[in-house]
């Protein structure tokens, strides 16, 4: 009954804010609000009290010990690379040399597939090159003072219009079954592959949304030659 | 006495975001030193939490290099609209959830035979402190009410830094909290543990 009384009289605000009261985080006002609601509510004490418990043991993780210095190491030496890449192929994206988790996919393809992969790679950059050169609309890209770059777990391919699709190919894939396979979806690829053996693939028409492509995604993954398929979302953080 | 300790913490969270909007103004015109500094400062905040999270070391890295990668490039046009540390940790956190969702989609296509929700952690039974019974229930959490719960008592930011970092609402940020802490308890409370009973 008491308990029912103190429910009542409760101020929910001021329980809401019990967190940020507990980790120092609130304005003065919000302050003196939660101070003064703790005096009068015995089950927010009793909340306090066990919140503080839980931000003491959060806190108090300190059983492992982390050495910062491989990956700053290697994230200088990144730096560097930039600065190195920069003169020589100022619009080219930088593969970064992130770690990255290696799937029994990509060794497997790695070991046993890269040959066919650089092929096919080369081959449809020889046709992409080929097809530029006899555009009449082709016109060289001027060159930009600030390279782009990008980490590996982002999409590549933001610069594109619309949304877009990462996938791997398993490597007994022809370039004719690739060619098929893109055309019967409307896809065409924007990137790749990548690194980690994924191409960034978008539609050829421009005006479908990212809720549209969900068909084809599921199409892909129905493909036993499609190892992996997911929908690329542009993440790139707002610059505040 | 008690409002001291929180005003005492406020302060030190200020003099903390002026140093680091200092290291950013250096990163951004190229300062190495500023920027190791920096890196060392983010990997100690970010190390930790990232682990719970992930609980892949690989992973950690990763995100905690990439993080900082963005953070070189992008250094030169921050414009200071927010505490660094909101923007620095919006950036791990939209990483984080990449990472995340990638490994979630793998093991998913490795692993199809594998009970869904299954916890990650081993059975309370044989955890040894409140700190091994506190991750087992915070890995029953849903992974937003997780986050809120790491960026509010690991990194100590306030509701709205929270809102800002996770892109929403700060009232889904209270929401989220008060979910968290409700079904926190309740778990613990199941193995035992009731730490606000003798306040």
């Amino acid at each position: 009954m008491t308990l029912h009384l103190e429910r009542a009289r409760c101020d929910e605000e001021a329980a809401r804010l019990l967190p940020w009261y507990i980790a120092g985080r609130l304005s003065a006002g919000d302050v003196e609000r939660v101070a003064s609601h703790l005096q009068r509510c015995a089950i927010c004490r009793s909340d306090a009290a066990h919140e503080r418990v839980v931000r003491e043991l959060m806190k108090a993780d300190a059983r492992v010990e982390y050495a910062p210095q491989a990956g700053l190491a290697k994230t200088l030496s990144r730096i560097d690379e930039l600065g190195r890449d920069a003169p020589t192929a100022p619009t080219a994206p930088t593969a970064p040399s992130a770690p990255t988790r290696i799937t029994p996919v990509q060794v497997s393809r790695r070991r046993f597939g890269a040959v066919q992969w650089l092929s096919a790679a080369a081959l449809v950059q020889a046709v992409a090159l080929g097809w530029l050169g006899m555009s009449p609309h082709y016109r060289p890209a001027p060159m930009t003072p600030t390279p782009q770059y990008e980490t590996l777990s982002e999409d590549p391919g933001t610069a594109a219009p619309g949304p877009h699709i990462r996938a791997v190919f398993a490597p007994s894939m022809t370039l004719a079954d690739l060619q098929a396979l893109l055309a019967a979806n409307r896809l065409t690829v924007v990137r790749g592959p990548s690194d980690a053996g994924a191409y960034t693939l978008a539609c050829t028409d421009t005006r479908v949304t990212a809720s549209m492509l969900v068909p084809t995604i599921a199409a892909l993954r129905a493909d036993g030659r499609v190892l992996f398929v997911e929908s690329a979302v542009n993440d790139a953080p707002a610059v505040r | 006495m008690e409002n001291l300790e929180l005003r005492s913490n406020q302060s030190a969270h200020r003099i903390g975001n002026d140093r680091e909007r200092e290291l950013i103004f250096k990163v951004g015109r190229g300062d190495r030193d500023a920027f190791r500094e920096l890196y060392l400062h983010y990997h100690r905040r970010l190390a930790r939490f990232l682990t719970r999270l992930t609980r892949c070391q690989e992973d950690v890295e990763e995100i905690i290099n990439d993080t900082l990668w963005i953070v070189w490039q992008r250094a030169a046009d921050f414009r200071g609209a927010s505490q660094v540390s909101t923007w620095v940790m919006g950036i791990a956190y939209r990483r984080a959830l990449n990472v995340i969702r990638r490994a979630a989609t793998y093991e998913r296509l490795m692993a199809p035979e594998s009970a869904d929700g299954e916890a990650a952690v081993s059975d309370p039974v044989q955890a040894a402190d409140n700190r091994q019974l506190l991750d087992f229930a915070l890995a029953q959490l849903p992974l937003e009410q997780r986050l809120v719960l790491e960026f509010t008592y690991y990194l100590d930011h306030s509701c709205e830094e929270v809102a800002e970092i996770m892109e929403c609402p700060v009232n889904t940020v209270k929401t989220r909290m008060f979910n968290a802490r409700r079904k926190l308890r309740a778990i613990l409370a199941e193995h035992g543990a009731d730490w606000g009973a003798n306040q």
